[in-house]
């Protein structure tokens, strides 16, 4: 009896012990964080996975094989950004903090090649976590900024040099006069009186413009101050737009700022500095009226020259200053524009020396092309609005040269949208069966994709002969991307987000994209799991 | 379920036979005779000083109030008392039945369980077969049950799993009451595993048959012995200790053909493979007749 008694409590105690052993790899118990964000790419659908750091690169490699690759990235993810040709990921972490161990991670960029084998190509360590990231349009930097954290230094700019995987980080602090950097834009290579073309980094804080030469990060930046608005608030830079002026002169490169609430626009001209001065250039600034608050402003080649083109659409008009002399001039509209798209690059056959614009606004119906031709003594002749049923909330580009005379304009809340072909001057609408749709345009600009998020039901349009293709799966879509296949075709992945007590699960239909047909779709459920053993 | 719960099924049935072991004889019966090499020193049993034919005629066959080993009863008859059976050196038959714990580090466990412990009830038999001396040779069928549930990154997800082995098992016995002994064996192990899939809406399958070899060794003793005059009835305590081995099997989900729930054409969502592979023990309490 004492032997069963003893036995008895001794297995009691071992199996307590034993079933104590050997927890599972922690990654099965964290959940997928809301929303799951998701990135199209040339070649791969980037899903950002922050609970377990790393992003699944979701590619199709022939058929309707859908193929995920998990690639590892820093600790504590902030942000995820694609390139503009989407051909490129960039993923900002904030490491470990605060760190507490030599080992805890630092904070990182993580580069991501987005194309058809997705690999990481960098990754660069960074000494502060900062939130902000902006992406040079031509790929040779990327700007760390936006500081978080109890002691921050908000001016600090951390510059990547993607071109060199092994380059360290450059950190730079920007001067600062009470703002903190706010929207950084890269310009194209601008001629400068002294030493070669360069590119700027136009950094806007809350109250100034700081230039920083990408040439020479570390060098000092130039500083511009902003003057008070008409109420004695500090100038905020609300917009920024660069031109190289006449290639042939490296004295007349010039910056516009447009002002928040403010009827003056500033043109700050990259000119020549005094002879005593090792500058590059010495930055002039002028200030125009013109005549109400800009909404848009753009420089734009005229038959009269380069002028800076500000819309008031207060006044139901354009404005155009000659950057040299500061005169304006204005061109009265029927409808407020408040918005400008310059095309002349898009058109099949370019204006010589002129631009060509689109107008457009969220709050008027219609659009107008502006023919910039011929605003010297008829500027009344060079507007031509055309007539659509909805106002334009956003113009969208088509990618690639082949179909780059459409523009896709989109309206804030009418069930249709229209595709306007530059080179003919006409629109083509296109009716959905309800509101709240979006689209997006194939990387390789053949097709649009059209959704209405939370139904099964989207679209493709075929932009050669704009024949739409209704489809409908099986469960509810959240996004819609199309990307290359490996086997040289193309595949559109319609995105199943599921949000359930607290936790997402995300699943996907895969199609042809060149044919889409839901009777030779297929599903693939589980996509977070991707990886994971 | 969790390796707590699986344990608790098994320790129930210890803690019941302990306390069943315990309960105090009532005042006035005979305790069973009890092999001199238990703790539990012999009482031999007191004379019959005056045997009631009544109350011999009332005696149970099995249970607390039989005469185990019967002591030189008066017949009613003025018959000879007849002689104390001999206990059997070899359990003849024997059913257990307790609980399997196996260590399973295998990444596809990972997925029902959050640990790498894997508690099992389990159910077996013997019957000795071959007898000589101190050997003996038992033919063995085991029979392992287990389910287990988890949730792996917010979808639920279950496994049942049923073994059953077949094998040899060879004993050396030290004394009619105790004996160690091996048991090699092989069978089948069915698995069924299911995940709750959110995006389908469905529930995703993954059965497999898979094969089982088990290697264990153990000691088993005589706790209780309850043989009356029809029969033996001994209760054992059976402890054991090996390795089990699956071949492994795919681990790739996919809603049933008939479930008209689910997407058409689901791709099959492959989260690696199973194997149950890992030492293991087994405490089970048993019966011999």
């Amino acid at each position: 009896m004492r032997f069963l008694r003893t036995s008895s409590a001794a297995l009691v105690v071992a199996s307590a012990w034993l079933s104590g052993c050997g927890d599972r790899p922690d990654h099965w118990d964290k959940t997928v964080e809301l929303p799951v964000k998701q990135l199209g790419l040339t070649g791969s659908v980037a899903v950002v996975d922050p609970s377990l750091d790393r992003v699944l690169m979701l590619g199709v490699a022939s058929g309707q094989n859908l193929v995920s690759t998990p690639l590892g990235v820093g600790k504590n993810i902030v942000t995820a950004v694609a390139s503009p040709d989407r051909g490129t990921l960039f993923v900002l972490s904030r490491g470990v903090q605060p760190r507490r161990n030599p080992e805890d991670e630092r904070p990182s960029l993580t580069v991501i090649d987005g194309g058809l084998e997705p690999k990481r190509l960098a990754r660069y360590s960074l000494t502060d976590p900062l939130q902000g990231l902006a992406i040079d349009p031509e790929g040779e930097w990327a700007v760390v900024f936006d500081a978080g954290g109890i002691v921050v230094n908000p001016n600090e700019l951390i510059l990547v040099n993607l071109k060199d995987a092994k380059a360290e980080p450059l950190s730079k602090t920007i001067r600062s006069f009470g703002g903190r950097p706010e929207r950084l834009t890269f310009t194209s290579e601008l001629a400068v009186p002294n030493g070669a073309p360069r590119r700027l980094l136009i950094v806007e804080t809350g109250q100034d413009v700081t230039l920083v030469d990408l040439s020479a990060p570390t060098s000092d930046e130039v500083t511009i101050p902003l003057p008070k608005t008409p109420t004695g608030q500090p100038g905020k830079p609300a917009q920024v737009d660069f031109h190289d002026g006449d290639p042939d002169d490296p004295t007349d490169a010039r910056i516009a700022i447009r002002l928040a609430n403010d009827p003056n626009v500033m043109l700050a001209e990259l000119g020549t500095p005094p002879s005593n001065e090792d500058k590059p250039f010495r930055v002039t600034l002028n200030v125009a009226d013109v005549g109400g608050v800009p909404s848009d402003i753009a420089f734009v080649q005229t038959d009269g020259g380069l002028r800076l083109a500000a819309l008031v659409p207060s006044g139901y008009r354009a404005t155009l200053v000659d950057p040299s002399t500061t005169v304006t001039e204005t061109v009265a509209f029927e409808r407020p524009y408040s918005r400008l798209t310059r095309v002349t690059d898009s058109v099949t056959n370019k204006p010589i020396q002129s631009d060509v614009a689109l107008l457009w606004s969220n709050s008027a119906v219609g659009v107008a092309f502006w023919s910039l031709g011929k605003t010297s003594g008829t500027p009344f002749r060079s507007v031509d609005p055309y007539d659509i049923g909805i106002s334009v909330a956003r113009v969208t580009n088509v990618p690639g040269d082949k179909y780059a005379h459409l523009k896709i304009l989109e309206s804030a809340s009418a069930p249709e949208f229209y595709i306007l072909d530059l080179d003919k001057r006409q629109s083509f609408p296109m009716l959905t069966n309800a509101s709240g749709f979006t689209l997006d345009v194939s990387p390789d600009g053949e097709r649009a994709w059209a959704l209405r998020p939370g139904t099964p039901d989207f679209a493709s349009i075929t932009l050669s002969d704009l024949h739409p293709t209704s489809l409908t799966v099986e469960r509810d879509v959240s996004a819609v991307h199309e990307l290359a296949r490996r086997d040289g075709g193309r595949a559109v992945l319609a995105i199943h987000a599921v949000y359930r007590d607290g936790h997402g699960a995300l699943g996907a239909t895969v199609l042809d994209a060149l044919a889409p047909d839901t009777a030779k779709s297929r599903f693939y459920p589980g996509l977070m799991f991707g990886g994971l053993r | 379920m969790t390796p707590h719960t699986a344990l608790r099924p098994a320790l129930a049935l210890l803690l019941v036979s302990a306390a069943a072991a315990a309960q105090p004889e009532p005042e006035g019966q005979q305790p069973p005779a009890v092999d001199s090499a238990g703790d539990d020193a012999p009482v031999a049993p007191p004379p019959a000083a005056e045997p009631a034919p009544a109350a011999a005629a009332a005696t149970p066959v099995f249970g607390f109030d039989a005469t185990a080993y019967p002591p030189a009863a008066v017949s009613d008859r003025g018959a000879e008392p007849k002689p104390p059976r001999e206990k059997p050196p070899v359990p003849r038959w024997q059913v257990f039945a307790g609980m399997r714990g196996a260590f399973v580090d295998d990444g596809g466990y990972n997925l029902f369980s959050e640990r790498d412990f894997a508690g099992q009830g389990s159910l077996w038999g013997a019957r000795t077969v071959y007898h000589s001396g101190d050997v003996s040779i038992a033919g063995a069928l085991a029979f392992d049950a287990s389910a287990h549930d988890s949730t792996i990154r917010g979808e639920r997800t279950s496994l049942a799993l049923y073994r059953l082995t077949l094998g040899p098992e060879v004993r050396l016995h030290f004394a009619p009451e105790l004996y160690v002994y091996a048991r090699p064996s092989a069978g089948v192990l069915r698995s069924v595993a299911t995940l709750d899939e959110s995006t389908t809406g469905s529930s995703l399958h993954s059965n497999g048959w898979l094969v089982a070899i088990d290697a264990f060794a153990g000691v088993a003793a005589d706790v209780l012995d309850l043989s009356g005059e029809r029969g033996e009835l001994r209760f054992w305590v059976a402890a054991e200790g090996g390795y089990g081995w699956t071949s492994a099997t795919d681990l790739r989900f996919l809603p049933d053909e008939d479930d008209a729930s689910a997407p058409n054409r689901v791709a099959a969502l492959d989260l690696g493979s199973l194997a149950q592979r890992g030492p293991g023990f087994r405490l089970a309490i048993g019966a011999s007749f």
